[in-house]
């Protein structure tokens, strides 16, 4: 078996494997803007990089204006130069425009999780297509600049209703809408995707609501054969609760994935299971601790560095080509033998996210928050 | 065509009546109920369905009128005064009417009833069908009662599969006169809601309810039907359109306030109808669409601002 790569990172004391740059290490300030640990990054990455372009993921002025998250990470090295010294002033005049279209689409968000903001046109899941929209600058903002997104394999996912499974990941199920707008972004020809959410969270006030109202329906097998039905791509994180509620020292080790349901689901409606790994939600919002909040109905509540606010760690999805089911492809399984074909089925897509995640942190190596 | 109601001047009773008195396939109307009704083509007959002798009451004057039709329309949606009698008109008057109408030969009997049967759960569906199981809401009378009425319902459709059944589940029913729960609810000025968290709720206009309960009069319609808006709404939207402020309140504190305040007389409110404000409760009008042909022509958005009207 291949050695684990956890990653090496700011969060992890001494346990990290960076040959190339043994000098930051325990207790090292975080790879920030400062380009001291790049220069002895390994060529490809130097060379891509032109080294003193300035801050490089040039923050809007809101970022820094919240409580941001570069500030609150231990050792906050100086500003290194002025952000909107590339665009000119024309530039920092469409920063500010989009730093306040940001912010707006973020109350708008609070707002929807509140249940204050009043829309009237939604589809039977509970989603919002007009919240949607108007969250559009947040999505792109979040997706483009703040954690980067890099995709591979979105063409597997075939038309007629897919099944992606993925691992499940950081304090607060975010990888949940990311996949989501992965798949909305790289596959426009298919019809809205949507992603399946635990219960735990689903009925989580606030959060489970905004996240209905973006998009997510509650996991349950008849709510999945709908949508899958509707030939929509439908992400699960079969991990559940489990995945999220896991320390941050156990990050991207898979949990037990349920009871197999997406496997009879599958077999049952015939669309295919795609192995999806995604890397990055465990850096956005590290599981410190759980605090009870059974006031607030809730199992316990995260603590994360910034509260809901994510850092800004770099995500990785890669979905795979799809699991191949047993021969006759429709068909509700039972009995002890079919039994043993879901339990197989799980353990081999399983497997297949578990390498995938492998692959993506060794090819990541250090460059968690910066870095191409 | 020959029709018999229960509970003419009930909430039902007085939306249908008015109708079936214009409707040109209704030959004669037999109206059962405690109060007087009047019109042309109308005949009264006062029965008390709280009765113990009701039943065979109800069997003289269903077999002299050679009714076609029973709608047993004898429910309370409006401020009750107690619950015992609530439930002895409900449950146990809908107990002799079934009897009466085996024994009388009812060729065809209307029950209508509403979607909080299946009851606001965290595991429902996003669209329970017809054949969901009815958890209702175990500490409310009003709820508890409709369930049990549909139970007493589905055994006696098996019991006499020669009576044609027609069950119409509705979204809670709203309009400019319906006087239920749902439209009290949303009359308040002020509705209490549970902090971070907005359900989805589904409503119907008391004519599409009426047009239901009509459409059916001469068509072939055994069965449990949901009939509901085609729209879906936040519970948010819903009491934006009725203009009703919303009084949010973390959940567990607005169940500690009404048991506080039904321990103290003030409210009876149980607490489990607190779920209808938590969980969502919406059902599936794909049935009645297919099977009955018959769509509600008012949506949710519509039913609710003629609730203001």
């Amino acid at each position: 078996m291949p050695k684990r790569v956890l990653g090496n990172d700011p969060f992890e004391r001494g346990a990290a494997q960076r040959p190339e740059a043994p000098a930051a290490k325990p207790a090292a300030p975080p790879p920030k803007p400062a380009p001291v640990p790049k220069a002895p990054l390994p060529a490809k990455r130097a060379a891509a990089k032109p080294s003193p372009r300035a801050p490089k993921p040039a923050l809007p002025e809101e970022v820094a204006r919240a409580p941001s998250p570069l500030e609150a990470l231990p050792a906050p090295v100086p500003p290194p130069a002025e952000p909107r010294a590339p665009g000119g002033w024309g530039g920092a005049n469409v920063e500010l425009a989009s730093a306040l279209s940001v912010l707006r689409a973020t109350a708008e968000a609070l707002r929807a999780g509140l249940g204050s903001s009043p829309s009237v046109e939604l589809d039977v899941y509970g989603g919002d297509e007009k919240l949607q929209a108007a969250l559009g600058p947040l999505a792109d903002f979040l997706y483009t600049r703040w954690f980067r997104v890099s995709v591979e394999g979105a063409e597997h996912v075939p038309r007629g209703g897919a099944l992606l499974v993925a691992n499940h990941a950081g304090a607060l199920p975010i990888d949940g809408p990311v996949l989501n707008e992965v798949l909305r972004r790289s596959r426009p020809d298919l019809p809205g995707p949507r992603w399946l959410v635990e219960d735990q969270v689903f009925y989580a006030p606030l959060l489970g609501t905004l996240l209905n109202r973006l998009g997510a329906v509650r996991a349950s097998p008849e709510n999945a054969a709908r949508l899958l039905a509707e030939g929509r791509p439908v992400s699960v994180f079969p991990e559940g609760i489990q995945g999220i509620g896991k320390p941050f020292r156990e990050r991207y080790r898979l949990k037990r994935f349920g009871r197999g349901g997406f496997v009879k689901l599958a077999l049952r409606t015939g669309v295919p299971i795609l192995p999806v790994a995604i890397v990055g939600g465990e850096e956005s919002l590290p599981l410190l601790a759980k605090l009870p909040a059974s006031f607030l109905g809730m199992p316990y509540l995260p603590l994360t560095p910034l509260g809901p606010i994510p850092l800004p760690a770099r995500w990785y999805v890669r979905i795979g080509p799809p699991i191949p089911l047993p021969e006759p492809a429709v068909g509700v399984p039972d009995g002890t033998a079919a039994l043993a074909v879901v339990e197989s089925l799980v353990e081999r897509t399983r497997r297949h996210i578990e390498e995938m995640l492998q692959e993506l942190l060794r090819a990541r190596g250090s460059a968690i928050f910066f870095g191409d | 065509m020959r029709v018999a109601l229960t509970g003419p001047t009930g909430d039902f009773g007085t939306l249908l009546l008015p109708r079936l008195r214009e409707d040109a396939r209704v030959s004669r109307i037999v109206t059962l109920g405690t109060r007087g009704t009047s019109g042309p083509r109308v005949v009264h007959h006062r029965v008390d369905l709280t009765r113990y002798d009701v039943e065979s009451e109800l069997v003289d004057l269903l077999c002299e009128a050679e009714v076609d039709v029973l709608y047993h329309l004898a429910f309370l949606h409006g401020r009750t005064r107690s619950g015992a009698f609530a439930h002895e008109v409900e449950v146990i008057g809908t107990l002799h009417v079934l009897a009466a109408a085996a024994r009388a030969g009812v060729k065809k009997l209307v029950v209508p009833s509403y979607t909080l049967v299946y009851g606001a759960r965290p595991d429902n569906p996003v669209l329970l069908g017809e054949d969901a199981p009815l958890h209702g809401s175990a500490a409310s009378r009003f709820v508890s009662d409709r369930v049990e009425v549909e139970k007493q319902v589905a055994a006696f459709r098996q019991a006499h599969p020669e009576v044609e059944v027609t069950v119409f589940r509705f979204a809670p029913v709203l309009g400019p006169t319906a006087d239920n729960p749902a439209t009290r609810f949303f009359r308040r000025p002020l509705a209490p809601t549970l902090l971070g968290f907005d359900p989805l709720w589904q409503a119907v206009h008391e004519d599409d309810a009426c047009a239901a309960l009509l459409h059916v009069l001469d068509r072939p319609a055994a069965g449990v039907f949901n009939v509901v808006s085609a729209d879906v709404l936040p519970l948010s939207a819903m009491l934006a359109l009725a203009g009703t402020r919303p009084l949010p309140l973390p959940a567990p504190l607005a169940r500690a306030i009404l048991r506080g305040l039904n321990a103290a007389g003030i409210t009876a409110t149980p607490p489990t109808l607190l779920d209808y404000l938590h969980y969502a409760c919406v059902a599936d009008g794909a049935r009645c669409r297919d099977e009955l042909g018959f769509e509600p022509r008012h949506s949710a958005r519509e039913a609710l601002r003629a609730l203001r009207a």
